[in-house]
This record gives C-alpha cells, structure tokens and sequence, in this order.
C-alpha cells in the first residue's frame, strides 16, 4: 500500500508542478464539473466553453488562456487529464501558438527528453478537404472519407480514395515531414486550386525537442468542432496518446467560439518522465 | 521502410480458429516467418528482427489488446467488431480472409411474421438487426451452439455466424437472410500505427502477400 500511496503523491506533486508550470505562463484555471445533470465530463472544451457563455461578452477579455483539470470519461473508463486553452474572440488563433507552448511544455518544463522517441503527428482538416476536392470526389463523397477517417474506418477512407493520383496517396499514412511536405509542393504545382501555402504556415515543420514529426491526413482529431490544425503526441511503445488537440470553432449561446488547445493524459505523460 | 525494417518490437493478436488457420499461410507469405509448429497449442511467440510477435487469443479479447496497446496490430473477424461497439482502434485492413456471414436462420425457410423469439451469441448485432428491419422480439443471449436452441424449443429462430452452412443443414435449419457479411479485419492501435513506422510496413506486407 504504501508504494501505491507513494505514486498517488508523486501524480498529485507532478500535477502541482505542471499547473504551476501553466500559471507561469500566463494561464489562468477554470473549474467545471466531471458530472452534470446525469452526464459525464467527456471533453473539457465543452465545459470550459459552457462556463465562459455565463459571463456577459463585454465582461470578456480576449485572448482568453485558460486550463481545466480532472477526469473525463473517455472508452468505458475515467482519466485524469489537463485541459489547455487558448481563446480569440473572432479572428482564428495562430496555430503557432499552441505549437510554441507545447514546446516549451515539453522542453523546459516536463523534462521529456529526447531518449522517450517522441513523435508528433499534425493533420489538417482544412489541407484534407482541399486535398479531397483535387482527388476529384464529390462533396457527399469527400464527406464521407473524412467521417470514415474520424471513426478510425481508415481501410474504407483510403479505399475511397484510392483512384485518386497515387502520388498523393502516401500523405493520408504518417509521413515523415520533409516527405509529406515535398509530396504536397510537387501536389501544388499539379493541382493549382490546392492552396498549399495557405496551409503551410499552419503545419509545423519542428517542435523542439521532439525528434520525429510526420504530417498524416487522416489524423482528423476526436471532436467534430476541429477545424484546422489538429495533432497528437505519441511515445513510442505506448498505446495512448500523451496529448491531443487542435484548433476548434464552437458555435453555443448564439456566439462562436474559436480556440487553439490541447488535452494532455496525466497518467501516460507522467509515465514518461 | 527499408529492407532492413526490423520487426521484433512489433506484436499482432490474431483470433483463434478459423481466422488463425487462415493467417498462417497469409503470415508466411508475406515472409514474416510464422515460427509455430503446425500441431502446437502455444499462445505466444516472441518477434524476431524478420517477423512481428504474436498472441493467440479468444475473437472478442483482440480489440481490447489493439485498444490498450498490448498489441500493435490484430486480426479479427468484422462480425466481432461490430458486436464490440466503439472502441478506440483503426481498421487498417480487409484481409479478404475468413470470409463469412451472419445469418438469421430458422427452422421454416420464411421470414417472421409477428412478434418471435431470436437467440444469438450477438446481442448487439441482433439489436441493430431487428431495429433495422423493424421486426419484435424478444433476444436469448446464448454463449454458443445456437443450432441447438430451435430444436429444443427455446427459440425458432437464431442469429449466428455461417461460413458453408453445413452446420445449418445438419440441424435442419434454413438460411433466411443475411445480416451482415463479414471478413477478417486488420486493426491497429492509433498510437502505434502513427509512431512506428513498422506497424505500418507490416500491414503492407499482409496486405499484398509481398515478402
């Protein structure tokens, strides 16, 4: 018992920190309920989302940093997790700037070192639509690829997909950066209606300190409110991800919401320091 | 992947039976080296640097594996994925093996008319059934040797997986409608599939026999 207590305190100190860490940084905590009116917390967004509806919106005041703690119920089974956010109030947020947290979260504040094999895996919703359109689907059937993606139906989603130029095939499967990102130059020149370099500024090229990052579009994030940018931090051998995210707009209360966050696993990203 | 992929940090669940028997050949002709003697009844092999590690488990145990992570890949009939219901894998694969179908089977060759009683191993592939054709009844959950059911009176008809028929005929029972068809499906566990570039490689091979 007593080495069990002693993890639960490890978790409970190592959490402290990372807070510590995110107020630091200028984020500011929001609590909301892991249950409510017989539902159970499956997302922090929502929750965080519901709980700034309820101030009036001249009170306000954007850009909004902000993180949630606690479990969600997610696959049967309770988690422990920490919520990142940042929120704008019309313009979409620069994906850059969740790409610098991470960075920092990862490099200076975490101690994830290098030896952990770390890979980040970017997707793009807006690049996988464009992308669809080139492959000559309709928009019913371009729809229908993206839904078999998200329901991790990834065979059927390539098969629908597979008369399409094979040269493009390669970027719906992890793809080492600098070969997705040849892959979709060479598309470009091919497809002119690709808007690549709109696209480009929003795919990071590096996240130090990870040493591996692939590009894959079939990574299309776990919640229908994504809409750009999404990713996902892997350690190789482990079968979770240590974080998801993405970009997000929500529309709730007769306003939209546009935001940039993550949601990191407390247990597999503690697992690895 | 180069030729010099290793695969011995990879581990595939395969279900037992009939999916198993099937593989084997698949397994070796994709030049992954099946390292089990024909008669053995070990459930477990370790990954070499030419082949992936495999674990010989129950149908329904192969999703949960994948989605925990204690395999990287698995192979699984759709029929059993579809009766597991959402579970946080990618289907990577049809495999075009273990080809067969879910049939609702009685022993009068027509369809129900009126409400009736159905058993079945699939509780929730018989809901989505019965909904789908907007029939009532009332569902027996049995574990196994559905044939049975019909013949001692606890249902006149079942829902249950067929692959010639034969044991259909032989209890003296007609195939009345296909439910669903289903093949052997290769599954991938989304954190391995995306940070081992392995995983990927293997299906591949599976995929296209290429060693």
């Amino acid at each position: 018992m007593r080495s069990w207590l002693r993890e639960e305190s490890e978790q409970i100190r190592q959490t402290s920190a990372l807070i510590g860490d995110l107020a630091g940084l200028g984020f500011a905590p929001i609590t909301t309920s892991p249950t409510r009116d017989s539902e159970v917390r499956r997302d922090h967004t929502l929750a965080i989302i519901e709980r700034l509806a309820s101030w009036s919106p001249s009170a306000l005041d954007f850009p909004i940093k902000i993180f949630s703690s606690g479990p969600i119920f997610e696959r049967g089974r309770w988690a422990e997790s920490l919520d990142v956010e940042v929120l704008e109030d019309e313009a979409l947020p620069s994906a850059a700037l969740i790409f610098d947290l991470l960075s920092e979260l990862i490099s200076e504040r975490s101690q994830l070192t290098r030896s952990d094999n770390l890979v980040f895996v970017v997707g793009h919703l807006g690049l996988l639509r464009d992308l669809l359109g080139q492959c000559g689907l309709s928009a019913a059937a371009a729809a229908a690829v993206e839904t078999a993606f998200a329901h991790g139906y990834w065979a059927r989603g390539e098969q629908m997909i597979s008369g399409a130029d094979a040269a493009l095939l390669p970027l719906f499967r992890p793809s080492p950066v600098e070969f997705a990102e040849a892959a979709l130059a060479d598309s470009a020149r091919r497809y002119p209606q690709l808007r690549w370099e709109a696209w480009q500024s929003e795919l990071p090229r590096q996240l130090q300190p990870v040493p591996s990052l692939s590009w894959d579009l079939s990574l299309t994030g776990s919640w229908p409110y994504y809409s750009g940018p999404v990713f996902a931090l892997y350690a190789r051998g482990q079968g979770d991800a240590l974080l998801k995210g993405g970009r997000f707009s929500v529309h709730y209360q007769d306003r939209d919401w546009h935001g940039v966050g993550f949601t990191i696993s407390l247990p597999q990203w503690f697992e690895r320091r | 992947m180069s030729a010099r992929t290793r695969f011995d940090d990879v581990r595939i669940a395969i279900a037992k039976g009939r999916i198993l028997e099937q593989v084997i050949p698949r397994w070796r002709s994709a030049g992954l080296g099946w390292p089990l003697a024909p008669a053995s009844r070990q459930l477990w092999f370790k990954g070499t640097r030419e082949g992936p590690g495999g674990l010989i488990v129950r149908g329904p145990d192969v999703p949960v594996l994948v989605a925990r992570g204690a395999a990287d890949l698995g192979i699984v009939g759709a029929d059993l994925l579809e009766e597991q219901g959402p579970i946080d894998v990618l289907e990577v694969a049809d495999l075009d093996l273990a080809i067969c179908r879910v049939v609702l089977a009685g022993v009068r060759p027509e369809l129900p008319d009126g409400p009736f009683v159905v058993a079945s191993k699939y509780r929730r592939i018989t809901e989505g059934y019965l909904a789908r054709r907007h029939f009532q009844a009332d569902i027996v959950r049995l574990s196994g040797s559905l044939e049975l059911a019909p013949l001692i009176g606890l249902a006149p008809y079942i829902i249950d997986i067929v692959e010639t028929g034969e044991t259909l005929r032989q209890h003296r029972l007609n195939e009345i409608e296909i439910v669903m068809r289903s093949h052997a499906r290769l599954i991938a566990n989304p954190a391995h599939w995306r940070s081992k570039p392995e995983v990927v490689a293997i299906r591949d091979r599976l995929v296209h026999h290429l060693a």
